[in-house]
């Protein structure tokens, strides 16, 4: 009876993964803090995924909530899949309906294509993510004036696009430096053109007077 | 206006001064000589810095690993391409400096001669250029022209949450002369990466009740290869309690740590640091191993109970 008692468990893995087999997950943390307006949806890229094993991944991400998460509607644009040495970038969509501070993390869950028994181990990630869900501003009649393009304020990514002037931007007009430098300018041009009639005759004068000067010479 | 005739009696005066031995000389005979064009430095017009569909990322975070574009804009030298010697990209983050040793970490110099009209990276990989994208690095056929440099960070470039790293391009001719700019910046995001190098694990040969059964397939620890470009901590899960059909081990049987049992904590469904594998230093791959033990409910079905360990790296 005591040896039947001691019925042996075995948590063994008679077919395991082929030891050449190795999953590898590395991931870009982009550490997301958007601002969205409230009753909007947007787009946003959350980190970039490298397969670096050498095993095909399917991927998964969830996206989980730090506290209450009610009024933000947070979606990962999933599964994917990664041949290996892949790499790709993972973006959420976001529905903001209410105003509020957000965060959480989205959380990637692998599995390999291959036929894997036993206990797999497997590489996994979390990116953090913080979202500042506002109200639209109201626009006052002087920013329309100073903005015409302001309807167009919400980032669709994390990237940080530089300012670039716009084609039409008005010429300032000329300040009253501008006009001393342009007076300035003119000035030296009527000055170059007698500097320039007072060389030519220069130029014709003194062979004329270095002739005399020597013949004067001569006659002493 | 007293000022102006002192300053026109002046320029006559040189002018007589320069007019006369000319003048002089010419009544005297000929002369022979030689005309000599001096030599002009070069010009850079502008410069950029994108990803592959050229959108900026000028002032912003990039990604390790991943194929970005450093471009010198109207390029130019009087004196044309053929004087040109060479153009070079130095890239370094703010633990370096411009004329700090090429590292992976935070230093690289790439470089186009005009000799031999090729690209190379001078450094870290002068071997094999592997941070060197050439085949899409462009150079024009006549002056002024665009340089493109094509190239990607190594996965331990140094992560920076802001835009610390300093692009300068140097356009540098026969006779010495250059330009250069160092306009342009960026920040590295933080990277880790995690490799498992023992596909599965478990335990052979438990007894009901047996306790503190340490890991025996596929050996006595699991093991990891880590990359990262911080300090980073390595941590655990698994995806539930390790089932047989509808009986169960609690997952919370299972405990784990780098190496000794009695620091060991169990194993929740959230990830949780792996004790003794905390705070380690950022590098290329590393390799990592840690153990897991196992208590055996009394009483215990018979049979193979499986769950899922998931690992990951993540920045300390």
């Amino acid at each position: 009876m005591i040896v039947f008692s001691l019925v042996m468990v075995v948590l063994a893995l008679n077919r395991v993964v082929a030891q050449e087999d190795r999953a590898g997950l590395g991931i870009s943390h982009y550490d997301l803090d958007a601002p969205l307006i409230v009753d909007t949806t947007s787009k946003f890229a959350v980190a970039r995924i490298y397969n670096t094993g050498n095993v095909d991944l399917n991927i998964e991400a969830i996206w989980i909530p730090n506290g209450d998460a009610q009024g933000l509607n947070v979606t990962p644009v999933s599964p994917m899949f990664l041949s290996s040495g892949e790499s790709t970038q993972v973006h959420v969509i976001v529905r903001a309906d209410k105003i509020g501070n957000y965060s959480g993390v989205v959380e990637f869950e692998t599995s390999i294509v291959s036929n894997v028994t036993g206990n797999p181990v497997l590489p996994g990630g979390t990116v953090q993510c913080s979202f500042s869900v506002i109200e639209l501003p109201i626009e006052t009649d002087e920013d329309i004036i100073e903005d015409d393009d302001s309807t167009d304020s919400i980032p669709d990514d994390n990237s940080t696009q530089n300012p670039t002037p716009t084609q039409n931007d008005e010429q300032p007009e000329t300040s009253p430096q501008e006009d001393a430098h342009n007076k300035i300018q003119k000035l030296d041009v009527g000055t170059g053109l007698i500097l320039i009639v007072t060389l030519l005759s220069l130029q014709c004068s003194v062979p004329i007077l270095l002739s005399w000067y020597d013949r004067r010479g001569e006659q002493k | 206006m007293s000022k102006k005739m002192t300053k026109i009696v002046a320029l006559i005066a040189l002018v007589l001064l320069a007019t006369i031995p000319l003048t002089y000389a010419a009544t005297e005979g000929t002369s022979s000589g030689t005309a000599t064009v001096g030599n002009a430095a070069p010009t850079i017009t502008s410069v950029s810095f994108t990803d592959t569909s050229e959108v900026s990322k000028d002032g912003s975070q990039i990604d390790v690993n991943t194929e970005y574009w450093a471009k010198a804009t109207g390029v130019d030298d009087d004196n044309g391409l053929v004087d040109l010697d060479k153009v070079e990209f130095i890239i370094w983050g703010p633990s370096s400096t411009e004329g700090g040793a090429d590292s992976e970490a935070d230093h690289y110099t790439f470089k186009w001669t005009q000799a031999t009209d090729t690209w190379e990276e001078v450094g870290p990989d002068s071997v094999t250029d592997i941070h060197l994208v050439e085949t899409n690095c462009t150079d024009p056929a006549s002056l002024p022209g665009d340089f493109r440099l094509a190239f990607k960070l190594d996965k331990i470039a140094e992560k920076t949450a802001t835009a610390t790293w300093t692009i300068k391009i140097i356009v540098t001719d026969d006779s010495v002369a250059s330009a250069s700019d160092a306009t342009l910046s960026f920040g590295v995001n933080y990277y880790g990466e995690i490799t498992v190098n023992d596909g599965t694990h478990g335990w052979t040969g438990l007894t009901v009740g047996a306790t503190d059964v340490i890991m025996n397939n596929p050996d006595g620890d699991l093991d990891v290869t880590v990359t990262s470009n911080a300090a980073f901590d390595l941590q655990a899960k698994g995806s539930g309690d390790l089932a047989k059909g509808g009986d169960t081990i609690p997952l919370g049987n299972v405990v784990i740590h780098k190496d000794t049992l009695g620091s060991a904590v169990s194993l929740t469904t959230s990830y949780a640091d792996i004790g003794g594998l905390t705070s380690l230093s950022a590098g290329s791959d590393l390799a990592h191993s840690f153990i897991l033990w196992i208590d055996v409910p009394d009483p215990c079905p018979t049979g193979d109970y499986t769950y899922t360990l998931s690992i990951q790296v993540v920045e300390s």
